[in-house]
């Protein structure tokens, strides 16, 4: 049996376990706790990732790509280095409600940074439907200062097909010989 | 043994006047490529066509419903119609609408042919099982002529030119001035001046209002309208056409009273522009000088034209010219060149006079492949599936 990872991380309220759910074949394993404290931004949101969200895609009998969403608060950065250990790619998703977007991108790439340099990155900005702005034009200047030019598009967490063309798109820059059919 | 496919289809028209025969008859002739005969008598038709409409419309339709109802049905009318078991068309009548409907009908007719008991056979026993794949394989290849449609009017069907011959070269150029699309680009700029406020563009069939600093466009229409993709085809006339600005308040005003509906400016002029292009490039892009991308184009909010994610991909790592993009992703060169036209009017693609290409297109196909391109082929394939 082959294993693969590919990797969700993001803010809190981004939407990781919600896209996950709507990719994975088998229920995604949720390791989430009710919110004491929430942010203002966030009423939307009942509850946090404490763990991790886990998901799977079965590419055949003999072969699985494992989805694993990263807890979005800081205090659980520890974790990230473990999760990311032999990934394929990575998938960022930002909330544009949050009080400042672009910094929260900022704060992952960095994170993230030397696994993204061995694989790639995709981001997924979502909820522009609530806040328009940043928009995606100032997402891709924000990158050029970190000499990425990953895909970034406007994602609804809860659209299978919006998740589906973001992780196309990732697999595409991994790779730009890949065939459609 | 089983039937074999009829190259045409009899088809028996109901309830329909002589200038709406007629109108079939050509339809069947010239766009139809003579796949479609009409026919008076029912006995020998394999489909049928019935105008609801009609003072003897419903009674025709009852009648044949009582009779003969095992044919497939196109119904004409100027209502909705969701009928079971029929394929509706919208009057006043689309040519391309109807091509549609009928090349639906004939495969429903041929799926019937399949399915009419010719002789009692084991195999027979065989073939009634098998209906629920077949009706899938049915469903499938009616969502694939669909599919299919929708792709010659955004890339054309025009085979790779050799571009060593001028004439040749010649046909994979149209000129956006002569189109609507120039249009739309320069309202676009005009209206990049004002902070608020924005163009009123009138003379086209529907008024549309454009806010280029909120990428709004404002009209009664979608953006898939039929009619104005007809528009994007036609030459322009720039005598009917005005371009207004409006302030702020009369911008409101108007808009309400007119009860226009926004949609994404990019997404608009996207799809003006594939619709123009057809396959081909804005005349006098360098076919051999590389392609600047800026950025990925926002794909979630646009039409996914076919290999648009791969192009983006080859471009955003090496700049290459267009040529060699079909050469190196081995693909058609009008899907190169109908994301290109797309990318270059939202001003994210551009060709780069002074650079040369970085890589050539024996470098390209000597490059290694990702070590998990196989893992990826078979992730990318599920995804799509």
């Amino acid at each position: 049996m082959k294993s693969y990872k590919l990797i969700f991380t993001g803010p809190p309220g981004a939407g990781k376990t919600t896209a996950i759910s709507v990719l994975s074949d088998t229920p995604v394993i949720v390791t989430e706790a009710k919110a004491t404290k929430r942010d203002p931004s966030h009423q939307h949101k009942q509850t946090i990732t404490v763990g991790l969200d886990y998901g799977i895609i079965k590419l055949s009998s003999q072969e699985k790509i494992h989805l694993y969403g990263t807890p979005g608060q800081e205090r659980f950065d520890f974790m990230w280095d473990i999760l990311t250990e032999g990934g394929i790619g990575l998938i960022l998703l930002i909330d544009n409600v949050r009080t400042d977007p672009l910094e929260d991108m900022r704060f992952f790439l960095k994170s993230f940074a030397d696994f993204i340099k061995k694989t790639k990155v995709a981001i997924g900005v979502t909820r522009m439907d609530i806040s328009s702005t940043p928009k995606i034009v100032d997402y891709h200047q924000a990158l050029s200062l970190f000499n990425l030019n990953p895909p970034v598009f406007d994602v609804d967490a809860r659209s299978k097909k919006d998740v589906s063309l973001l992780m196309q798109a990732l697999l595409y820059s991994l790779d730009p010989g890949l065939n459609e059919n | 043994m089983k039937n074999q496919p009829q190259k045409f289809i009899n088809i028996a028209a109901f309830g329909m006047d002589q200038r709406t025969l007629k109108i079939l008859e050509m339809v069947f002739n010239g766009p139809g490529k003579g796949d479609y005969v009409l026919v008076k008598d029912i006995q020998s038709a394999q489909a049928g066509i019935f105008d609801l409409d009609s003072l003897d419309g419903q009674n025709f339709w009852k009648e044949y419903q009582r009779l003969y109802s095992q044919l497939p049905i196109i119904i004409l009318s100027l209502d909705d119609k969701d009928i079971a078991g029929t394929v509706y068309v919208k009057k006043p009548i689309e040519v391309d609408k109807l091509i549609k409907s009928l090349k639906k009908l004939k495969l429903l007719s041929e799926e019937a042919l399949f399915s009419k008991p010719v002789e009692t056979s084991p195999t027979q026993v065989t073939d009634k099982l098998s209906q629920g794949p077949r009706d899938a394989k049915l469903a499938m290849e009616i969502a694939a002529i669909e599919e299919e449609e929708i792709l010659h009017q955004y890339c054309g069907y025009a085979q790779d030119i050799n571009p060593d011959k001028f004439e040749e070269i010649e046909k994979v150029y149209y000129e956006p001035s002569h189109y609507l699309q120039s249009f739309f680009e320069k309202a676009a700029v005009v209206s990049q001046q004002f902070e608020n406020g924005g163009i009123l563009i009138e003379g086209l069939y529907i008024p549309i209002v454009l806010l280029y600093q909120q990428n709004k466009i404002f009209c009664t229409c979608q953006s898939s309208d039929n009619k104005l993709r007809t528009m994007t085809l036609l030459p322009l006339s720039h005598g009917h056409l005005r371009m207004t600005t409006l302030s702020e308040t009369e911008l409101e005003k108007y808009i309400s009273k007119h009860q226009l509906l926004s949609q994404p400016l990019d997404n608009f002029l996207w799809q003006i522009a594939l619709w123009t292009a057809r396959g081909r490039v804005p005349k006098g892009t360098d076919l051999h000088k590389p392609i600047l991308l800026l950025y990925w184009p926002n794909f979630t909010r646009l039409i996914v034209t076919p290999y648009a994610l791969k192009i983006s991909a080859l471009w955003m790592e090496n700049p290459c010219s267009l040529l060699e993009t079909s050469q190196i992703l081995a693909i058609p060169q009008r899907y190169v060149f109908t994301f290109f036209s797309a990318a270059s009017t939202l001003k994210l693609a551009f060709v780069d006079r002074r650079l040369k290409s970085r890589i050539s297109s024996r470098q390209a196909s000597d490059q290694k492949p990702n070590a998990k391109r196989s893992l990826f082929q078979r992730f990318l394939a599920r995804l799509r599936a």
